[in-house]
């Protein structure tokens, strides 16, 4: 009788601590999973950091591989909605999160953009929100920084191989500086990075002295680090200036003697200024043995923003946008996330001057 | 006490636990089988990962062989020893002084100066010997690369190989598969994919673990190369693996199916062959009715030799007892008739003994008084005879008319019975002649049985003056005469019935003698002859004289029971026929048949009549001794005696053993 009444009460226990148990929130990761590519390798080590700190987190990251490439990236999301997964973050480039953000909102997919910066996303009262500023903002700042170093002649060489992002941020740019500063003489020059001779830049770069080089090249193609060298052989006291998205280890040791005449915008204040950023990045360094691209550091907030979402109850992509859009700023680890009505950050940036002490 | 339990259920408990058994063993080997197979698995997938090794190390070891060669020629220039690498360049100062070769993708310059990690390498650079670096995100193109250094006139001699120029070799390896090759750094970082991309999600997965990529699973395998100072991840597919532990679940599922089957199949033998006969023999047996022989055995108990033996063996025995006890039955039953016989006769033997001494007693005791009675009576007839006669001598020589009519009245007494017409009649003739008295004097005449003839009786009353006081003196006198008629005839009876008590109790002591049963025939018949001569007809077939030696006195006893018995039964009249012979078939018993027309026995009494004191007369009429008696003589003659009889028609037939009289 007492061993009946004994599994009786073990099981009405499982079955109630069962019931009892936070059920799992499925939280799709859609980022370039590619070996030898320390994209992806971040955001991964971004995620394992994110489940140390909080182990008993009800998130579960499913990562997702859309190499950087738009078809790849469409082929992906058909996986997640397979899976019917709810929440989606992204750490792509802007091509890939245009091809997928109608769909995103056809299926009211709550969906949190790290990466791509396009204003082809801004001001969009939609189920995609963005926590790093667009490339309006963005250049409007570099335009800002690069103009309180009073050039005469800026050469501004954009990497064609990712449209979405250059074009607009090189016309961006542009149009700021000589809004700000009419006076500052620009060439530009396109190039496809994926097929470039370093050497063919030669003429261009030597046909007169410029003050400053903006390589505007995305996706953290490092040859924009070979550029800067080469820039730097012909013109070693102009300041080259870089975008956000080079923001890595492998631009150090690419760029040479360059990256010390090298301007880096960061979305986060350098480690050495800045307690959270420093000990996040060690901790990465440590326990992952790799230095993470500065986008990664904005997929943990991500996965931040959701848990204080969920933590508050939230149990919807539209009460989870709702109670997001609901605080101007939100804390996380390494800083707050500021969003304004339409769920586009409006942070600003940070302008790191010696590199290669961001990391180890 | 124990529990009794079927055969069935221990059948089923033994094919449970084989089952059970079965179930251990197939699992347990099954999990053997599958263990070897993951072993075996392994270290197959081990046997790949230094075929893979080997690749990079030849790869590496010809490309060394081939820098050396390069470094020792005067113009460092021969295709033979440049094609396995992808740059070659001379660095200087941690910058590159000269490109021997250079690859189109390379975004490498002369005066590219190297990063701290990279020149870190290039710095420990020493005598002669051919280096071979780590692999490398090289800056040339971000493609992992490995880079052998050696020092050489002008410099460090630096050729780059690109890991992926040798994926080829290493796909055609794996790709058959759908293995996946990794070229990771200590910790587990990817720097290249073969025979598929990879996610950055293996960084701590141990080796023989399994991972998922995309919808597929696979098997993790690392080896750490010291060629290439990197680890090599080997993930195969698991379907493989499960494809054999399939096959092996497979076989296990057929043979476990292939056991069970067996065992049913063995169940359901088992079944047929014993327990389903057994019941049957048991059900057969339930219905078998005790005291008929059991059927042949039945077909269905025949399968097997021991239980067709077994039911063939219970079966014999069973109807040898059947028949035993059939035997057994009789026996008893024979034994219960004698012995039902013998305490019959025991008890009649005690009655008899009881009643023979009551009647010897008796008739000792009555048979004096009735001696004295029958002498009286005797007597008296006698002096009432002489009285009558001296009387009437007396009144014939006085002649009056008072003696006229006394005379008359003494002579024609018990002569007549008179009806109430006639007396009727009578008394008006008394009356129309004045006769007083007349009723009185006529019914004293019918009482005295006197014929009432008017023109003799009349006259004489009438010329006689004291008629009615001589009437009633004759009619006294006729009371005395018959009252002693009917004392000596109850008297008798009497006698006879002590005669016939005496009988019945006798003790053979008495001597036989060669008896014609046809002459004591006839002198019974004679006997009987007033009681039969006007209703029953008497019809005499005497075949034989029948000869037989017995006591006369008892044997006659016999033939009186059984014809007074027919008599009696032929109330109303009849025939009586009488049947002497010796049958020709049997030449030595006399047969006597004695048959009446009667009411016959009814069928109830059958079975009793021979019973002592059974009768069916009124009391006092008969004893119910008669043919005890009778069938106690007849046997002690050594004969028998029985009957058949039906309303109409009863015959008692008694056969005694003949005497030959001429021989006597």
């Amino acid at each position: 009788m007492n061993y009946c009444f004994r599994w009786l009460l073990s099981s009405v226990l499982v079955v109630f601590f069962a019931g009892c148990a936070k059920p799992a929130v499925r939280v799709g990761l859609l980022t370039k999973l590619e070996a030898g590519s320390i994209i992806g390798t971040s955001e991964i080590a971004s995620v394992k950091e994110f489940q140390r700190v909080h182990p008993d987190s009800s998130i579960q990251v499913i990562p997702f591989d859309d190499g950087w490439d738009p078809v790849r990236t469409k082929q992906a999301y058909s996986e997640i909605q397979k899976e019917n997964i709810r929440y989606l973050i992204t750490s792509h480039t802007s091509t890939c999160a245009v091809e997928i953000s109608s769909d995103i909102n056809s299926d009211k997919r709550l969906t949190i953009i790290t990466g791509a910066t396009t204003v082809l996303l801004s001001d969009k009262d939609d189920y995609i929100l963005r926590i790093i500023p667009d490339l309006s903002y963005e250049q409007t700042l570099i335009a800002h920084k690069i103009a309180d170093l009073r050039p005469k002649h800026v050469l501004v060489i954009s990497d064609l191989s990712n449209p979405e992002y250059t074009v607009l941020a090189k016309d961006a740019f542009m149009a700021e500086l000589n809004r700000i500063n009419p006076s500052t003489q620009i060439q530009s020059l396109d190039i496809d990075a994926n097929r470039l001779h370093i050497t063919s830049l030669a003429p261009v770069i030597s046909s007169r002295t410029f003050d400053i080089l903006y390589l505007l090249i995305g996706g953290y193609k490092n040859i924009a680090g070979n550029i800067a060298q080469y820039f730097y052989q012909f013109h070693p006291q102009s300041t080259i200036v870089f975008t956000p998205w080079m923001n890595n280890k492998e631009l150090v040791n690419t760029a040479g003697p360059a990256i010390s005449r090298s301007i880096l915008p960061s979305l986060f204040p350098s480690r050495w200024e800045n307690k959270e950023v420093e000990e996040y990045m060690t901790s990465i360094e440590t326990n992952f043995h790799l230095s993470p691209t500065i986008i990664s550091l904005r997929v943990y907030q991500a996965l931040e923003l959701l848990e204080a979402a969920f933590q508050a109850g939230a149990t919807t992509p539209e009460k989870t946008k709702q109670w997001l859009l609901s605080r101007k700023t939100i804390d996380t680890r390494i800083g707050s996330i500021t969003f304004n009505a339409f769920g586009d950050s409006t942070d600003s940036y940070y302008f790191i001057t010696n590199i290669p002490g961001e990391f180890k | 006490m124990k529990k009794v339990q079927s055969l069935r259920f221990y059948l089923l408990t033994l094919e449970c636990i084989t089952i059970l058994f079965s179930l251990f063993f197939i699992f347990g080997t099954f999990h053997l089988i599958e263990q070897k197979i993951t072993t075996d698995f392994s270290q197959r997938r081990r046997s790949e990962l230094a075929g893979i090794e080997m690749i990079f190390f030849s790869r590496l070891q010809q490309a060394v062989n081939n820098l050396e060669l390069l470094s020792a020629s005067e113009t460092m220039q021969g295709g033979q020893f440049i094609s396995d690498f992808s740059d070659i360049y001379l660095v200087s100062n941690n910058s590159i002084k000269q490109f021997i070769k250079k690859s189109p993708e390379s975004a490498l310059f002369t005066g590219f100066v190297f990063s701290e990690d990279i020149s870190t390498f290039f710095s420990q650079a020493y005598f002669s010997t051919v280096r071979r670096s780590r692999v490398y995100n090289a800056p040339e193109d971000e493609k992992p690369s490995i880079y052998l250094s050696i020092p050489a006139p002008g410099g460090l001699l630096v050729g780059r190989i690109k890991i992926n120029s040798i994926n080829n070799d290493i796909a055609r390896l794996v790709q058959f598969d759908g293995s996946i090759v990794l070229i990771t750094n200590a910790e587990g970082i990817p720097y290249t994919s073969i025979g598929g991309n990879l996610p950055s999600m293996i960084l701590d997965q141990q080796n023989g673990s399994s991972i998922n990529i995309g919808p597929k699973q696979f098997i993790l395998n690392r080896l750490s190369s010291i060629w290439l100072s990197a680890d090599i991840v080997l993930l195969t597919p698991i379907a493989q693996l499960r494809y054999f532990n399939s096959q092996i679940r497979f076989l296990g599922i057929i043979t476990l199916i292939a056991i069970i089957g067996i065992l049913l199949l063995r169940f359901f033998l088992l079944h047929l062959l014993f327990m389903r006969p057994i019941e049957f023999f048991i059900k057969a047996l339930n219905q078998w009715e005790p005291n008929t022989m059991l059927p042949e055995v039945p077909v269905f108990i025949q399968g097997v030799e021991e239980i067709q033996f077994l039911a063939k063996t219970f079966y014999a025995k069973a109807n040898e007892i059947t028949q035993m006890n059939e035997r057994l039955e009789a026996e008893v039953q024979d034994m219960g008739k004698q012995l039902t016989s013998a305490l019959d006769k025991m008890l009649v033997s005690e009655k008899l003994a009881v009643l023979g001494n009551l009647t010897a007693g008796l008739a000792h005791e009555l048979n004096t008084p009735l001696g004295a009675i029958i002498s009286t009576t005797e007597t008296v007839h006698h002096a009432i005879f002489q009285i009558k006669k001296d009387l009437n001598k007396l009144l014939t020589k006085s002649n009056s008319d008072e003696t006229v009519l006394f005379r008359y009245l003494l002579q024609a007494s018990g002569k007549a019975k008179t009806g109430l017409k006639e007396r009727m009649l009578f008394i008006d003739s008394l009356e129309k002649n004045k006769i007083e008295k007349a009723v009185e004097m006529t019914d004293d005449l019918i009482d005295m049985e006197i014929a009432l003839d008017p023109e003799v009786l009349v006259k004489l009353i009438k010329n006689t003056k004291d008629a009615p006081q001589i009437i009633k003196t004759a009619y006294y006198f006729n009371i005395i005469e018959k009252d002693n008629e009917i004392i000596q005839s109850a008297v008798e009876r009497a006698s006879l019935t002590l005669k016939a008590l005496k009988q019945w109790t006798y003790e053979e002591k008495v001597t036989r003698i060669p008896v014609s049963v046809k002459e004591e025939m006839e002198t019974i018949l004679t006997m009987y002859y007033h009681r039969t001569k006007y209703t029953i007809q008497i019809i005499r077939e005497y075949l034989d004289p029948g000869w037989v030696i017995a006591n006369p006195e008892l044997l006659n006893a016999v033939w009186v029971n059984l014809i007074n018995n027919a008599i009696q039964a032929m109330e109303e009249g009849g025939t009586l026929t009488i049947h002497i012979e010796k049958p020709p078939q049997e030449p030595n018993i006399i047969l006597i048949q004695i048959t009446d027309t009667g009411i016959g026995i009814p069928e109830e009494n059958k079975n009793k009549i021979f019973t002592p004191f059974f009768t069916t007369k009124p009391r006092g009429i008969g004893t119910g001794i008669g043919l005890n008696l009778s069938k106690r003589i007849i046997e002690d003659l050594s004969g028998t005696i029985s009957f058949t009889s039906r309303p109409g028609l009863t015959t008692f037939s008694v056969q005694i053993p003949a005497y030959n009289n001429e021989d006597a």
